[in-house]
């Protein structure tokens, strides 16, 4: 298996590479130093990267036990990965609530930002505290099912159709969760401003 | 503005580097699954150390894991581990055959034990997590076995097994609890750890035979 590298940064696979590591056990060491990068990144946004130092290798395990039931017919590599993944993120939902309390819980102005006298820093700072608090709220606040959805669009930057093959689901599912996660968490910042420049939220 | 939030920086080379010895391990096995090799040697030598089980086994060879559909054991040359109807797992290793460290992982991790398996390696936590008493008991019985209760298990941790060739056609095998996101692994194999400590060993030093007090 071998994997290009593009789209944003991420692997994209060699259309012949499936079949290849199915067949062949060793070739499937690529498929690893290809997308082991994507994976932690994902799993460390939803669990921090203590957790994700495990679980990411364990998502290529998982991959590895189960390569003959992938099926290049329904999907890429990469999503087929991501699916595993969210699966193991799925075992760990209190840390996952923990994580996102502690990101709400931004350290308290210091006395030095405060003695400096640059009221608009210190506006824009409390404002993005304000705003980061509401977004993990409003994350710990979605069902499982839509927030996977939305962090496989907002961190692993998968579209409709690579969400669906790694939760899968149907596309018009992947929609509804979709647009039902993005109305809670424009509620939960009561505004639409920032978030309008993100493809995900437009 | 949530991948902004959420991101964390990059993987560290290490946590690379583990995450691929620990597929290596795994892949290493596959060719065997399919050809099923067979080669035996040397005996087993258990015995009980302080706290602790070294599961003395001898030379290597090829590994078949399969567990025969309707029952709940999986056997290999090396090992056989069983899944009680209660949750718990009885791991007996075989004599005269070197444990492979990804078969014996995968299997545990199959039947819901998590654990980190390694050659010429012993990982550990300091402080090492309570409750191992409730987690692992033996090793009892010839060739040494011990059974273990995942459901006690406390979140975050799993077993390590540090697998140590000794001497010529035998190995030592320690098992404890460690911290999951918390541990360091070393190539020596530690010393018996005080009583009470949370380490089972079978088969420290030459000349054992049965594991003490079984």
């Amino acid at each position: 298996m071998s994997a290009a590298v593009s789209r944003g940064g991420r692997p994209v696979d060699d259309e012949a590479g499936p079949a290849d590591f199915r067949g062949d056990p060793e070739g499937f060491a690529s498929v690893y130093d290809a997308y082991f990068k994507q994976i932690h990144g994902y799993v460390a946004a939803r669990l921090g990267p203590a957790a994700a130092d495990d679980l990411a290798a364990e998502t290529f395990l998982v991959a590895f036990r189960k390569r003959a039931a992938f099926d290049p017919v329904r999907g890429q590599v990469g999503p087929w990965l991501f699916g595993i993944a969210t699966n193991l993120v799925a075992r760990h939902r209190r840390d996952e609530a923990r994580r996102y309390a502690a990101l709400s819980r931004m350290p308290p102005l210091s006395r030095h930002d405060q003695d400096t006298g640059d009221e608009d820093r210190i506006l824009a700072r409390v404002s993005a505290q304000r705003q980061a608090g509401r977004l993990t709220a409003a994350l710990r606040g979605l069902a499982d099912r839509d927030r996977d959805v939305l962090l496989l669009a907002a961190v692993a930057q998968l579209g409709y159709q690579e969400i669906a093959a790694a939760l899968d689901i149907p596309a018009g599912t992947v929609a509804s969760r979709l647009s039902r996660a993005r109305a809670k968490v424009r509620e939960a910042l009561g505004t639409q401003g920032e978030m309008e420049d993100t493809p995900w939220m437009s | 503005m949530i991948a902004d939030l959420l991101t964390e920086p990059p993987a560290s080379g290490a946590a690379f580097t583990r995450g691929r010895a620990r597929l290596t391990a795994v892949m290493s096995t596959a060719p065997a699954r399919r050809r099923h090799h067979r080669r035996l040697a040397a005996g087993i030598f258990a015995a009980t150390a302080v706290a602790g089980v070294v599961l003395g086994v001898g030379m290597s060879g090829g590994f078949s894991s399969a567990r025969p559909s309707g029952t709940s054991t999986i056997r290999t040359l090396a090992f056989t581990l069983t899944k009680h109807a209660n949750g718990t797992a009885t791991l007996t290793i075989s004599p005269r055959v070197l444990l492979q460290p990804g078969t014996l992982q995968n299997d545990l991790r199959q039947d819901g034990i998590p654990a980190l398996v390694t050659k010429d390696s012993f990982c550990s936590s300091d402080p090492i997590p309570a409750g191992f008493a409730r987690v692992l008991s033996g090793p009892a019985g010839t060739p040494p076995s011990v059974t273990i209760n995942p459901a006690a298990m406390p979140a975050g941790t799993e077993l390590s097994f540090g697998i140590f060739p000794y001497s010529p056609g035998s190995t030592d095998t320690e098992i404890e609890l460690i911290d999951t996101y918390s541990h360091t692994c070393t190539t020596a194999l530690p010393a018996p750890p005080p009583s009470g400590q949370g380490v089972i060993m079978i088969g420290r030093g030459a000349g054992m035979g049965e594991p003490a007090g079984s």
